[in-house]
């Protein structure tokens, strides 16, 4: 009894064995004489969100359909200058008029034509969408004058109008598809993007691959595989071990062990994220200006990016980030904390007072406001960190029953209308964005004419106006401006990273 | 007469009782680290009463970013965190969370399980039938996921925490006195008290839950180890302890991320509650071993 189950065991082992061996061979043989990899796969912290591109606009499910659908224009990710896409040329007729060419031949994946009538469907039903309606709003009308132009009117005049339009969430979607079934690009998405969608397993991967009828030629690697890990450390792990080629968004303690390891690339490039702290207007003490004032004195960014942020990164002095269009300095905030005490003993404060910081579950934003909370108790500011679940943040921080929050905000259109108007105008307080609920005329008026101006050179002046005042009214505290990392293998070729977090993978191939 | 005889009679089972477990090294060793840590409880109470929390501000949640993740050195035998605040006092000032918090939440469970658990064994029937499927409906959910969705309807507090924890446990806690009233109820001298004319509230009271003590006690102290990594388990999740009071398992939870680039500050909280739940449970087993005469070598 005993030997005829050792030998069943035997016999179980080995038959694994065999199979274990065959299966590796088979993933070997895949990779074609070509000297490149058919398969380039990238990991990511967070899932997508929806592949319908007027819906899913957060970065991670952006990095996904961004390779799916394309926009009329786009921004070149290097020079930053708006480059043809879908339409091949424009112009601009006047203050509030646009005329685009369409490219002729464009096809969708399922082979229907790209016309005019696709676009118009397309921009109609952004500006209908709660979620990304904001960047196209600024359209009044869109008419198809023949099949391949359309005249986009806008409401006002509004300089960025272009580079809202390259704005991933602004994507042509095909008409007769999308119409016959309002839903389907959620499960089943077609654009006319480099890459064809081919599954989605939830919370664990997708798979693209190449469009071969793609207007710029087909991409270079075949297809195209996004892995969600969650855990920022088990990325870089990942990438060490060679599971994924790249991974997006490394942990900044990682940066180091990246750069340090000769098998792989470290890319890092400023960001256009700023983190900030908004403080709620609405309420006691935070409508008083030197508490406000006194809060931004008592944190030493420096001291942030150097520590809790692995040095990576730069200190905030204005809630845009530097490489953004109508970035003006009014001068790095200047940490001191004897004057904090000082305006705070001022504000009728001389014993500081309890509040609270509200951020959500996120490792390094938690850190970064428990660094801060040091940092106010020691003006006498007895601050509370509320770690909440992201839905339950912003939906909470939208009705206004927050102290303070700690927020990050991405100047996704490289221009500062998308972030002072968002953030700092009267109209937008809420869930748009303005969760100081600063309601200001003169803030409103310097928006206005940054937004309404196609002069760049009124457009500067309004929004260094803006900057030196913000500075004073002081409603949100800059904390600091991120920089945007992946690390790759180094068999990795032509990978450029896009400041915004969107990297596009089609020129991009893995050596063997 | 008769009273003074049983209460000499129980006193000297309850010695009997500890007469063994004293025999018991690895119980005793147990019993010894708990003792340390609950000393180590109240003096990092007293220190905060004394000072006015002064020591607490000014070494324990103090903050030193330029020296982060710094290993173990003299002045920091157990090294500094990722925000450079001194492992060794945070260790201590923590004890008080993980010990009594979870010594609160059991006793909260071991009083509400108990009664219920008391109830319905003595007085069966539709009591018992309702009583004890509305404890399996709650064990049937898993102890952590409970706590879990407790907490996150009521929100992150102390309090709240404690209750879910407590409520979680209930169920083990009535069924354990259950058992052992449905065995005592049924006995000659809960006989002799209905004959005498006892109300049953005294007969529970008095002679029912007192001999169904052996096993609540064991039950107990290991149901104390469980909450102990409850409580943790919850601060890991994000859902105990909040920021900046130090607590062991959000210090590890906190530590994770630097697993690679500081061993110190994630073993050190890790070896705290594997201590101490291993504390509790050589403790409890050796509780099992004594307050049990049938197994009595």
């Amino acid at each position: 009894m005993k030997r005829t189950l050792s030998v069943l065991l035997l016999l179980i082992a080995s038959c694994t064995l065999a199979f274990a061996g065959g299966s590796s061979e088979k993933t070997g043989a895949a990779s074609g004489a070509t000297g490149y990899k058919d398969t380039i796969i990238f990991g990511q912290g967070a899932d997508v969100t929806s592949f319908d591109p007027h819906i899913g606009k957060e970065t991670p499910a952006v990095a996904v359909t961004n390779h799916i659908y394309d926009t009329l224009v786009d921004v070149d990710p290097v020079t930053g200058e708006v480059v043809p896409q879908i339409a091949e040329s424009w112009e601009q007729l006047s203050d509030t008029e646009y005329r685009f060419h369409i490219r002729k031949g464009l096809k969708f994946h399922n082979g229907e034509a790209l016309t005019a009538d696709d676009v118009k469907f397309s921009l109609d039903r952004a500006i209908a969408s709660a979620a990304v309606s904001y960047i196209v709003d600024f359209i009044d009308n869109i008419t198809m004058e023949d099949e391949y132009t359309v005249l986009v009117t806008t409401k006002a005049p509004y300089a960025p109008a272009l580079r809202n339009l390259a704005v991933p969430f602004a994507a042509i979607v095909p008409k007769d598809y999308v119409s016959a079934n309002p839903d389907i690009l959620k499960t089943a998405p077609v654009g006319s993007g480099p890459y064809k969608f081919v599954s989605w397993a939830q919370n664990d991967n997708c798979k693209l691959t190449a469009f071969d009828e793609y207007y710029a030629g087909a991409p270079k690697t075949k297809n195209i595989v996004m892995k969600t890990i969650p855990e920022a450390s088990q990325r870089t792990i990942a990438l060490e071990t060679g599971e994924i080629d790249l991974a997006y968004d490394l942990l900044v303690s990682d940066l180091k062990r990246v750069k340090n390891n000769s098998k792989l690339t470290l890319f890092e490039a400023p960001s256009l994220t700023c983190f900030y702290i908004s403080m709620n207007m609405k309420k006691a003490p935070f409508d008083n200006k030197l508490v406000r004032q006194a809060i931004n004195y008592a944190i030493d960014r420096q001291l942030l990016v150097d520590t809790v942020n692995s040095g990576t990164g730069a200190p905030a002095d204005a809630i845009i980030a530097p490489a953004v269009f109508g970035y003006y300095s009014p001068g790095a905030i200047e940490y001191n904390p004897q004057k904090a005490k000082e305006l705070l003993g001022q504000a009728g404060y001389p014993n500081g007072f309890s509040c609270t910081l509200w951020v959500n579950n996120n490792q390094s934003r938690v850190e970064m406001c428990q660094a801060i909370q040091e940092m106010l108790r020691e003006v006498g500011i007895t601050c509370k960190v509320e770690v909440m679940e992201f839905g339950t943040f912003i939906s909470r921080t939208t009705a206004g029953e927050h102290d303070m929050g700690y927020f990050g905000w991405v100047t996704s259109t490289k221009d500062a209308d998308y972030t002072y108007y968002s953030l700092e105008h009267s109209s937008q307080q809420g869930a748009a964005g303005n969760r100081t609920f600063l309601a200001d005329p003169q803030v409103d008026e310097l928006v206005e004419i940054g937004r309404t101006n196609a002069d760049s050179a009124v457009r500067l002046k309004a929004y260094k106006d803006l900057a030196i005042l913000l500075k004073d009214i002081a409603n949100n505290a800059p904390i600091l401006y991120t920089a945007i990392t992946a690390g790759a293998s180094s068999k990795v070729e032509n990978f450029t990273l896009d400041p915004i977090g969107y990297h596009k993978l089609e020129g991009v191939q893995v050596r063997n | 007469m008769s009273t003074t005889r049983t209460q000499r009679k129980q006193r000297s089972l309850w010695f009997e009782a500890w007469r063994r477990l004293k025999k018991n090294k690895l119980a005793m060793a147990g019993l010894l680290f708990l003792a340390l840590l609950v000393v180590i409880a109240i003096s990092t109470i007293i220190i905060d009463i004394a000072t006015n929390k002064s020591y607490y501000n000014d070494h324990v949640i103090k903050q030193n970013l330029r020296l982060r993740l710094q290993g173990p050195s003299k002045d920091h035998i157990f090294g500094l965190d990722e925000f450079g605040r001194d492992i060794f006092l945070r260790m201590l000032w923590a004890v008080r969370y993980s010990l009594f918090m979870g010594t609160i939440a059991i006793a909260m469970s071991t009083i509400v399980g108990g009664i219920l658990g008391a109830i319905a064994g003595f007085y069966g029937k539709r009591t018992d039938n309702i009583i004890m499927r509305f404890m399996d409906i709650l064990l049937a959910i898993p102890s952590m996921l409970l706590a879990t969705a407790i907490v996150a309807a009521l929100g992150t507090s102390l309090t709240n925490v404690l209750m879910a924890i407590a409520i979680s446990y209930i169920p083990t806690f009535a069924r354990t006195v259950r058992a052992s009233v449905l065995t005592i109820k049924d006995q000659e001298f809960i006989e002799a008290a209905r004959a005498l004319g006892a109300s049953d509230l005294r007969i529970i009271g008095k002679y029912i839950l007192p001999n169904s003590l052996a096993p609540l006690i064991v039950q107990a102290s290991l149901g104390v180890a469980g909450a102990i990594l409850s409580i943790a388990g919850l601060s890991f999740l994000g859902l105990g302890i909040q920021p900046p009071t130090p607590e062991w398992g959000s210090m590890l939870s906190n530590a994770r991320s630097y697993i690679r680039d500081g061993w110190h500050i994630t073993v050190i909280p890790g070896l705290g509650i594997m201590l101490t739940i291993l504390a509790l449970n050589v403790l409890g087993d050796g509780l099992r071993d004594a307050l049990d005469p049938r197994l009595k070598n």
